[in-house]
């Protein structure tokens, strides 16, 4: 099988093969996809290459095809000594070359300038340095400080919209009658809230009946800014942490927050008035904030039979709520016109997949069966059963584009399901799942005693 | 009913077990398999996991336990007396650990299951006959620094070496200065002030830490009263090795440890800990740095409170070291003594180096994290060559000496990370993995420009932060005044530890050169200087995260101290060399 010979309608056929075939598909899909990325991206073929695996890889070498998201859109901070890429704007432009299986006419990063007032100014210019590749630069959500920044053309977000649509529609039952309220900005370069937006345009829903509740763009810089994690060195860094980390979060706790709750409630009540079934889709503490306005007023917003409330990203800051609280007070206020429980559904995610796993009736999350999930033990060994608790890692040799192969290890331990006979997941939708309640982000430092971290 | 394969995790002597452990049903335990710990890290029904047990103390049997640590100090040894009887009953138990049929063996070999250390490891350690010896103590005990060391290093009567003191900022300002005469003759310390009671908090990442603890309080005994009673907070992550010694050291003279009780208990108890630091004159804390922050915040309230004097406080938080490595060593070459083996003087230094990069697989602080090499104008690969050397001498000591238990994703997480910094665009970056992606060990060799990474305290941090589980950094400096200037000083004062150096020649003492530099390292936070291949054997008479066995008698004004724990640099690197080649002739395969 050669690489791409997929194109984007052929991903939903995964779900019509027998097993054997999916496997055999999938394996041969990989093997595939190495080979294609070997000859052609100089960063994956470094790693590889210095584990033993040469150009054609084989069954055993698949732990060895895996690099860790943890590290690898994230390397230019090692490489340039820095987590501000736009001080080191053509260095950056090498590192984003050495990333990429398609040919960056590198000669182009010499028209760069020496720096960039602002992490979005480079990204920006490096999108219209490359426009006629159609590159755009996504970013992790950033809370740490140190972004993971990854490029997509336009394969990549065809075959991205198409994954997140397919499961959209099939675990969350989506179609073209909703209204979609996010609870973020329109403009933002945060991946997956990038593609959850265009994801329900592909499913159907006409641009008026997709609503952002934020309405100012999220940078780069004010993201990391506002999470007070990493500043800029000297006194242009004393400026971020005295006085731009608290006026953000001053605003945004007093201005911003607000009038998103404001924006949703007003969206919601109307759905609510006209019959219509609604999604409303943010971060668990995004929508906690629209059921906190509604519990402090003293009353609910019963939606549609067939509405939705979906979240993502998971809980990144410290919150005074846990989930199940969070879940209590959303299905408080949120009843279903017709009396049912109103679905509350997850989507687990990151930046470097192209995938999205969504939560089912059951509470399990669905791993779409172009994805190839495992689990690896310490020692970076897949695990075998059909239901291991372990590292998550994937292989999506279909669904991830031309950019760079989606073979990656993640840093969230789960019990995955491989869903077969007699561990089908009880919603009856057969395929790999991380059982409900298993993810949790692998904290790597034990007790350290006296010895640990500077 | 316990399972046959509960171990004691804790110790109390003969008299006092009797009455508090007698009918007792309640006990708390740990369950660990490979430093993994069953049902949280690793699955709770682990083959091999070993399970440790303490009591957990009524405040009766504290009551109990207290008095009968308390009556035993009457009746206890005293003075020089008392240590010269502990020197012997070490030395005896010391020859018992290398009889396999031994019960304090049996015991000791639990510890690589519980702890995740090789059983090599733990073995290599055990012979090492340094870790028995606690000759030079009384020595330490001894001298009478004094404010000149403020300003110059002093030579320490008695043994190797020299010392120096660095005050802090507050005690400078008080004006602990040696510069001038009229006050350099000074002591640095105060009158002693014996400590009746030592409460200690041991750490669990690598095995002995609470044994040090008691061993340095029993050292008061020296100042010729009785010996202290010696509570030790011992860790769950390794209970097992301290109470083994202690139970043996029992067995050959019951009357040593009569004062001494090692247990786990909780610290957020804040009766507990009020009613322990209350009696205490002196605590001991070698922990991690948020439980030394808990513990220091308890100790005020206690002082305050009283009538007696401040307690006395020795934290020993989080530190790092490190190696360097002169140019000498490439200079001379071939030429030495050591050039009819193979790769000559740069292998043994690499070995030795690479030892103190090994032991406790850098989980200690003491473990060497990147390695300097000063370049040399009459060698233009000496960076390349040493660090080519250390891998290759990691990979023979991985087979004597293995890595434990722990994961291996995080030593090759470490690898790709510097596999990929070794070329950007085509370029090479100077960065080079030495080492094998399944080498049990990472390499490193970074010839980054001086500034690359840039001199940003977070950057270098990291650095130093990924030199865990045996990952080396080999960093080439101009001249080792650099190490000081450009790297240490990036890190906090406090976060400093250990130096080991490979410097000097044949016969040659302490040169000014090696003194400036042994200077501006101590001003930036280094507390300890020694020889490649000793840095995990400290030696208890010389400083300890800047305290000098002094401290545990009396008080001087806020600092720490550096010291240097040899006078010929060379010859005792030589010296150790021998010793551990020996050393390792004498060990049977598979120890």
């Amino acid at each position: 099988m050669e690489h791409g010979a997929l194109s984007t309608e052929t991903l939903s056929d995964f779900w019509s093969l027998t097993e054997p075939e999916r496997d055999q598909t999938v394996l041969q899909g990989i093997r595939a996809t190495h080979s294609w990325h070997y000859a052609r991206n100089t960063a994956y073929r470094n790693a590889v290459a210095a584990r033993g695996v040469g150009p054609r890889a084989e069954s055993g070498d698949l732990p060895r095809l895996l690099r860790p998201t943890s590290q690898t859109f994230k390397s230019y901070i090692d490489l340039l000594g820095t987590p501000f890429p736009q001080d080191e704007p053509r260095g950056f432009g090498e590192w984003l070359a050495d990333q990429l299986s398609v040919d960056l006419p590198r000669d182009r990063l010499r028209g760069l300038r020496s720096s960039y007032r602002s992490l979005e100014a480079l990204l920006q210019a490096i999108e219209h340095a490359f426009s006629d590749l159609d590159l755009e630069l996504l970013t992790s959500s950033g809370t740490s400080g140190r972004a993971t920044i990854i490029a997509r053309d336009r394969r990549s977000t065809d075959l991205n919209v198409e994954s997140f649509y397919l499961s959209f529609q099939r675990y969350l039952g989506m179609k073209a009658d909703h209204r979609a309220i996010f609870m973020m900005p329109r403009r933002t370069r945060i991946a997956m809230a990038r593609m959850a937006r265009f994801s329900v345009q592909r499913v159907g829903l006409t641009p008026d009946r997709v609503h952002f509740a934020i309405p100012f763009p999220a940078h780069p810089d004010q993201v990391r800014i506002r999470a007070g994690r990493a500043f800029r060195l000297g006194r242009r860094g004393l400026v971020e942490r005295r006085v731009w980390h608290p006026a953000i979060n001053a605003i945004q706790a007093r201005y911003v927050d607000p009038r998103a709750i404001r924006v949703a409630l007003t969206r919601l009540d109307r759905a609510a008035r006209e019959g219509e079934k609604v999604l409303l889709f943010g971060s668990l503490t995004q929508l906690h904030g629209v059921a906190l306005a509604l519990v402090r007023a003293g009353r609910t917003i019963p939606l549609a039979p067939g509405s939705l409330l979906g979240t993502g990203g998971g809980m990144k800051e410290a919150y005074a709520f846990s989930p199940h609280e969070i879940r209590r007070d959303l299905e408080r206020v949120f009843p279903s016109a017709d009396g049912s429980a109103l679905p509350l559904r997850d989507t687990y995610g990151m930046a470097e997949a192209n995938w999205a796993a969504m939560q089912c009736s059951a509470g399990n999350y669905h791993v779409p069966p172009w994805v190839h999930a495992v689990t690896l033990d310490d020692d970076g060994e897949l695990r075998s059963g059909s239901r291991a608790t372990g590292l998550l890692a994937f292989f999506d040799p279909f669904g991830s584009g031309d950019l760079f192969p989606g073979f990656f290890r993640t840093a969230d331990r789960v019990t995955l399901v491989g869903g077969r006979e007699d561990t089908i997941c009880p919603c009856g939708d057969a395929g790999a799942y991380l059982e409900k309640n298993s993810i949790q982000r692998v904290d790597l430092l034990g007790e350290a005693g006296c010895a640990a971290q500077v | 009913m316990r399972s046959p394969g509960v171990i004691e995790g804790f110790w109390l002597p003969k008299a006092i077990r009797r009455s508090v452990l007698d009918g007792r049903r309640s006990w708390d335990e740990s369950c660990f398999a490979g430093g993994r710990e069953c049902g949280r890290e690793c699955d709770a029904d682990t083959p091999g996991a070993v399970t440790a047990r303490w009591p957990r103390l009524t405040e009766e049997d504290w009551t109990l336990l207290l008095d009968g640590l308390a009556a035993a100090r009457g009746r206890a040894p005293r003075g020089p007396e008392f240590w010269d009887r502990l020197r012997t009953a070490l030395g005896g138990i010391a020859q018992g650990l290398a009889d396999p049929k031994s019960p304090a063996r049996r015991g000791i070999e639990a510890i690589p299951a519980y702890t995740g250390y090789s059983p090599a490891m733990i073995a290599s350690v055990m012979a090492a006959p340094e870790i028995w010896d606690l000759e030079q103590m009384a020595t330490a005990l001894a001298l009478e620094p004094t404010r000149a060391a403020t300003a110059h290093w002093q030579p320490l009567p008695g043994l190797p070496g020299r010392l120096r003191f660095f005050p802090s900022r507050a005690a400078k300002i008080a004006g602990v200065s040696g510069r001038l005469p009229v006050y350099s003759g000074l002591p640095l310390f105060g009158a002693p002030e014996t400590p009746g009671f030592v409460t200690g908090y041991g750490a669990g990442n690598v095995p002995g830490t609470a044994l040090i603890i008691v061993l340095l309080a029993l050292s008061t005994t020296l100042s010729g009263g009785a010996p202290p009673v010696v509570l030790v907070r011992n860790s769950r992550r390794e209970p097992i090795f301290s109470p083994l010694i202690l139970q043996a050291l029992e067995e050959a003279d019951e009357e040593l440890v009569s004062t001494v009780a090692v247990l786990v208990w909780d610290y957020d108890d804040a009766a507990l800990q009020s009613r322990l630091l209350g009696r205490s004159d002196l605590v001991i804390a070698a922990a991690g740095d948020d439980t030394i922050a808990r513990i220091a915040g308890q100790i005020p309230r206690v002082g305050d409170s009283s009538d007696r004097p401040r307690v006395r406080f020795h934290p020993h938080g989080h530190k790092v070291s490190f190696s360097a490595i002169g140019r000498e060593v490439f200079e001379l070459g071939h030429q030495s003594a050591l050039s009819s083996g193979e790769g000559g003087l740069v292998a043994a230094v690499a070995l030795l180096a690479g030892l103190d990069s090994v032991f406790w697989d850098q989980n200690g602080c003491l473990s060497s994290r990147i390695h300097f090499v000063e370049r040399s104008t009459q060698r233009d690969a000496a960076p390349l060559e040493y660090a080519e050397r250390l891998a290759g001498q990691l990979r023979r000591l991985s087979e004597v000496l293995p890595r434990g238990a722990w994961p291996l994703r995080q030593l090759r997480d470490s690898f790709d990370r510097y596999k990929a910094l070794e070329s950007l665009g085509g370029s090479s970056t100077g960065l080079q993995v030495l080492s094998d992606y399944d080498d049990p060990f990472v390499v490193i060799l970074d010839e980054r420009l001086p500034g690359r990474p840039s001199p940003n305290p977070g950057v270098f941090g990291a650095l130093v932060n990924d030199c865990q589980g045996r990952v080396v950094i080999v960093r080439p400096v101009d001249d080792l005044m650099q190490l000081p200037r450009d790297y240490l000083s990036l890190l906090p004062t406090r976060s400093l530890q250990s130096l080991s150096v490979a410097v000097g020649r044949p016969g040659e003492g302490l040169s000014r050169r090696f003194l400036d530099f042994a200077g501006a390292c101590g001003a930036c936070g280094v507390t300890a200087i020694r020889v490649v291949g000793r840095g995990a054997f400290p030696q208890l008479a010389y400083s300890w995260d800047g305290l000098l066995p002094l401290d545990l008698l009396r008080r001087r004004p806020p600092g720490h101290f550096t010291t240097i724990e040899f006078d010929r640099p060379f010859d005792a690197m030589m010296e150790t060399y021998r010793a551990f080649v020996d050393r390792m002739a004498q060990t049977p395969s598979g120890q």
